[in-house]
C-alpha cells in the first residue's frame, strides 16, 4: 500500500511538473508570437509613410522608418530595458513595494554586462526575460514609428534616428516605468490606469512629435504667406490605407502583449491579468478591440468620407479606448471610438491652423485620441481599483488627467529639447535645395518607380 | 570564448549557455556593439551631409 501511494505521489509530481513546464512554454510562446505580430505594425507604418509621401520622397521615407526600427532595438537592449526597471518610483531610483524596481534591481537583471548578463542572453533556466524584453522592444519601436510619419519629407535621416533612439529608449520607457508598472508612482499614488498604453505609448510619441515639429518647421509649400494651408497629397493613397489596416492587425499583437500570462512565478495569479495585476483576459480585449476599431472607422467616415481619415479613425478609435480595454463595456467602447473618429479631422485642422505641419495627422490620431481616452476613463471607470491589492488607489478623473499631462510632458519636453539641440548643430532639417529636388534623388541609390506608373490596357478576350 | 563548460557535453548543463558566460566578454562585446552603432550614425551623417552639399 505504501509503495502504491509513493508511486502515485511520484506520478502526480511528474504530471504537475509537466503541467508547469507546459504553462511555462505557453507563456514563452505567447510573448514570442506577439513580437512578429507587432512587427506587422511596422510593415503598416512603412507602407503608410511611403504612400503618404510624394513620389519624390517615397523611398527616403521608407529608409527613415526602417532605420528607426533597426536602431531602437539595440538601444532598448543597451539601456531602455534598464530604464523601465530602474525608474518606477521616480528619479530617486529607489526600490518600490513590489521589489521589482529601482536601480539595484535593474542592475541585477537588465544590463548586458556583469552578472545581469545571465538574463540578457541564452539561458536554459530563464524562459521569459528574452520574450518580455522583445515585446517591450517592439513597444519602443512602435513609438518611433508613430513619430516617424509626422516628420516626413524634410527631416535628416541620422537626426531622425537619434530622435527615435531617445523616444524609444528613454521617453516612452520612462512613462511606462511611471505609469505601467506595479511600482510606478503614477499608479501607486494617483491610480493611473492605462492598460493598452493610450497615454504612455501613443500620447508620449505624439507629443514627442509635436515638440520636434515645432523646431523642424513645415514642408516647403505647405503654408501660404497668409497662413492658409495647402494639402500636399501623398502619391499612393491605396498604399497608405492598406498600411493603416496593417497597423490595426499589428495592434492585436501589441495588446495581447499588454497582458500578463498567469501561472508563473512572475505572474499575478493563475490566469491572465493586466500589467497592474488586475483581472482581464483575451476575451475582454477581443470585444473591445473590434468595437473600438469599428467605431473609429464609422466616426471618421461620418465626418469625412475620406478613406485616409477612415483608416486613421480605426487607429484613433482603438487608441481612445486603449486605457480601458480590460474593463469597458463594448457598446460604450463603440460610442467612445465613434466620438474619437468624429473628432479626428477637426483636431487635425486645429493643429494645422497653428502652423504645424504634421504630414500624416500622427499627433491627432495618437495624441488627441490618447489624451482623450485616458481622461474619459477617469470619468467612465471611476472607482475601479487601478491595481491589485487592498491599498491600491482607484481610477479617478484627477489621476487620469495627471497621468495624461505627465505622459504628454515627457514626450513634448524630450522631443523639443533633443530636436532643438540637433537643429543647433545642423542635423535636423534637410537643406532647401534637397527638399525641393526630392530626397530620393538626393540620397537614395534606388528608384521607387523606375518605369513610372503607367496604366496597362486590359487583356483582350 | 568557446564552450563555457569543462567537458564538451550538454549533459547536466543548465543556466546561462551563451559564449563568454561568467567572464567579461559579454560586457566587452556590448561596448563594441554600442561603439559600432555610434560609428554607423557618424558615418551615415557624414555621407548624408555630403549628399546635401552636392545638391546646393
Amino acid at each position: 500500500m505504501e509503495e502504491q501511494l509513493a508511486e502515485l505521489a511520484a506520478q502526480v509530481a511528474a504530471i504537475e511538473a509537466k503541467g508547469n513546464l507546459t504553462n511555462t512554454m505557453f507563456a514563452e510562446t505567447y510573448y514570442y508570437l506577439s513580437i512578429p505580430l507587432m512587427i506587422i505594425i511596422h510593415a503598416g507604418f512603412l507602407a503608410y509613410e511611403m504612400g503618404a509621401s510624394r513620389a519624390k520622397n517615397a523611398l527616403s521615407s521608407g529608409v527613415k522608418n526602417i532605420l528607426a526600427f533597426a536602431f531602437v532595438i539595440p538601444a532598448f537592449y543597451f539601456f531602455g530595458w534598464w530604464v523601465y526597471w530602474a525608474f518606477p518610483t521616480g528619479f530617486s531610483l529607489s526600490a518600490g513595494a513590489n521589489g521589482i524596481s529601482g536601480a539595484e534591481y535593474a542592475n541585477s537583471i537588465a544590463l548586458a554586462w556583469g552578472p545581469s548578463a545571465d538574463f540578457m542572453g541564452p539561458n536554459t533556466e530563464d524562459q521569459i526575460d528574452g520574450v518580455f524584453w522583445g515585446a517591450f522592444t517592439l513597444f519602443a519601436a512602435t513609438t518611433a514609428s508613430i513619430f516617424s510619419g509626422a516628420v516626413i519629407e524634410r527631416i535628416q535621416t541620422v537626426g531622425f534616428v537619434i530622435l527615435a533612439i531617445i523616444l524609444g529608449g528613454f521617453s516612452w520607457t520612462l512613462a511606462a516605468a511611471w505609469g505601467w508598472h506595479a511600482d510606478g508612482w503614477l499608479v501607486t499614488q494617483w491610480g493611473v490606469h492605462d492598460f493598452g498604453a493610450a497615454g504612455l505609448v501613443h500620447a508620449v510619441a505624439a507629443f514627442f512629435a509635436l515638440g520636434v515639429l515645432i523646431n523642424l518647421g513645415p514642408r516647403i509649400g505647405k503654408f501660404n504667406a497668409d497662413g492658409s494651408a495647402n494639402h500636399l497629397a501623398g502619391h499612393n493613397l491605396p498604399f497608405t490605407a492598406t498600411g493603416l489596416m496593417l497597423i490595426v492587425v499589428g495592434f492585436w499583437g501589441f495588446l495581447m502583449a499588454c497582458l500578463v500570462v498567469g501561472g508563473e512565478a512572475w505572474s499575478w495569479g493563475d490566469n491572465f491579468s493586466t500589467i497592474y495585476g488586475t483581472p482581464t483576459n483575451l476575451g475582454a480585449l477581443t470585444f473591445n478591440i473590434l468595437m473600438g476599431v469599428a467605431g473609429g472607422i464609422i466616426g471618421a467616415w461620418a465626418s469625412t468620407r475620406d478613406p485616409f481619415w477612415m483608416m486613421s479613425g480605426a487607429i484613433a478609435g482603438l487608441v481612445s479606448v486603449a486605457s480601458g480595454l480590460d474593463i469597458y463595456w463594448p457598446s460604450l467602447t463603440f460610442i467612445i471610438a465613434i466620438s474619437a473618429g468624429l473628432l479626428l479631422k477637426p483636431a487635425a485642422m486645429v493643429i494645422e491652423k497653428m502652423g504645424i505641419d504634421d504630414a500624416v495627422g500622427a499627433f491627432t490620431v495618437h495624441g488627441t485620441a490618447g489624451v482623450y481616452g485616458m481622461i474619459l476613463l477617469g470619468i467612465t471607470s471611476a472607482g475601479y481599483p487601478a491595481a491589485l491589492g487592498e491599498a491600491a488607489p482607484t481610477v479617478n478623473l484627477v489621476g487620469q488627467t495627471v497621468g495624461a499631462v505627465v505622459f504628454s510632458a515627457i514626450g513634448f519636453v524630450t522631443g523639443y529639447v533633443a530636436s532643438l539641440v540637433l537643429k543647433m548643430v545642423g542635423m535636423l532639417r534637410v537643406p532647401e535645395a534637397a527638399e525641393i529636388a526630392g530626397l530620393d534623388t538626393v540620397k537614395v541609390p534606388a528608384q521607387a518607380y523606375p518605369e513610372g506608373i503607367a496604366a496597362s490596357p486590359p487583356a483582350s478576350n | 570564448m568557446g564552450f563555457p563548460f569543462d567537458t564538451p557535453s550538454w549533459d547536466g548543463v543548465s543556466g546561462p549557455i551563451f559564449m563568454g558566460t561568467g567572464t567579461s566578454m559579454p560586457g566587452i562585446f556590448t561596448l563594441i556593439a554600442i561603439a559600432v552603432c555610434i560609428a554607423a550614425l557618424a558615418f551615415g551623417n557624414s555621407t548624408e551631409a555630403s549628399k546635401y552639399r552636392k545638391h546646393k
